[in-house]
């Protein structure tokens, strides 16, 4: 494993660099997740009666620092925002997130509870209701993904948090693989992130699944 | 010369799908691309006997592509190729007369789809 702060790049790591991914690998692991997000987005769009937009898969070597950073700013920086996380165990280890802003969070539940208007966090029944959307969509994709690599992912059950960027995707500078799939409603109220964070200890797990995904497609 | 062109952002998908075609009709020439508007480039002025296009790539989504491609090539068989199975874009895909493939990819998918484009 890499030292902790070592530069992580997924674009020109060196040719010992224990995290390198060729680019068939990354391109490989941003279509398994385009694919795992299809069916639980789609459950999500009936049970909402919207379309829910969903952005090309990013996938990069990363660290949590870095991703706070970089989702944090889309996300208003240092306002508060809605999380639903969980970890997940199997061939490979790590911890996935939806995140919305509180904002976008209201409007998103809006579409399945009453929201009072002049709130401007979410209670008790809003954050219920985020962290039924997180269960549906995070153990959704993880599902799909356990389909496809012909193996068990087992997610936690999801838990609601809420905060500064930092608190709930963390400031570490240890390596993680990370993917990205932006996420918004049709009438564009309500813009969020699926992130999964993915254990480098899992790498070579995670490359076998790959492997075994690609062989079974 | 019988060519079908294949669209996806994914080398992966893009293999796979060319894989799969080049088992079923050996003798066809397939043309990729890893976005609309290279696909639109790449094709030219000949038309190929179908088209299968991803839905979610970075530029131009593959419905846009889709009616691109009707408008230069009137009657021309789309597939929509996408893990997005989401009801609202099955149904513009269909008032465009596009069919929806879901991914994943699998070889019975693809034999279907070309044996209603009439190939």
């Amino acid at each position: 494993m890499a030292a902790p702060g070592t530069t992580e790049s997924a674009s020109a790591p060196s040719p010992e660099d224990p995290l390198r991914l060729d680019a068939d690998e990354a391109d490989a692991i941003a279509e398994l997740f385009n694919i795992g997000m299809g069916e639980p987005a789609a459950a999500l769009s009936s049970m909402l009666g919207e379309e829910v937009h969903l952005s090309v898969p990013s996938f990069a070597v990363s660290t949590r620092a870095r991703i706070t950073s970089e989702v944090g700013d889309e996300l208003e920086g240092e306002q508060p925002v809605c999380a639903v996380r969980g970890a997940f165990t199997g061939p490979f280890t790590g911890e996935a997130m939806l995140i919305f802003p509180e904002r976008g969070t209201l409007a998103l539940v809006g579409r399945l509870v009453p929201v009072d208007p002049t709130v401007e966090a979410p209670g008790e029944t809003e954050q219920d209701a985020l962290t039924e959307i997180g269960n549906i969509i995070l153990n959704g994709c993880l599902a799909s993904l356990s389909n496809l690599i012909g193996g068990e992912l087992s997610g936690a059950v999801p838990g609601y948090r809420a905060g500064v960027p930092a608190a709930l995707i963390g400031s570490a500078t240890d390596p993680v693989l990370f993917v990205r799939i932006d996420m918004a409603l049709a009438a564009g109220d309500a813009r969020g992130h699926a992130l999964f964070l993915l254990d480098i200890a899992s790498l070579d797990a995670f490359r076998a699944a790959i492997r075994q995904a690609l062989a079974g497609l | 010369m019988t060519s079908i062109l294949v669209v996806d952002d994914s080398r992966l998908a893009r293999n796979m799908v060319s894989s799969v075609i080049a088992s079923l009709r050996p003798d066809w020439t397939i043309v990729t691309a890893a976005s609309g508007e290279e696909g639109l480039e790449i094709v030219g002025d000949v038309p190929p006997v179908a088209a299968i296009v991803d839905y979610n790539m970075p530029g131009m989504d593959g419905l846009t592509l889709a009616e691109r491609l009707k408008e230069r090539f009137a009657g021309l068989p789309i597939g929509l190729l996408t893990a997005n199975v989401q009801d609202t874009l099955k149904r513009r895909a269909e008032t465009l007369g596009i069919r929806f493939i879901a991914k994943p990819i699998t070889s019975d998918k693809i034999r279907d789809f070309l044996a209603a484009a009439g190939q």
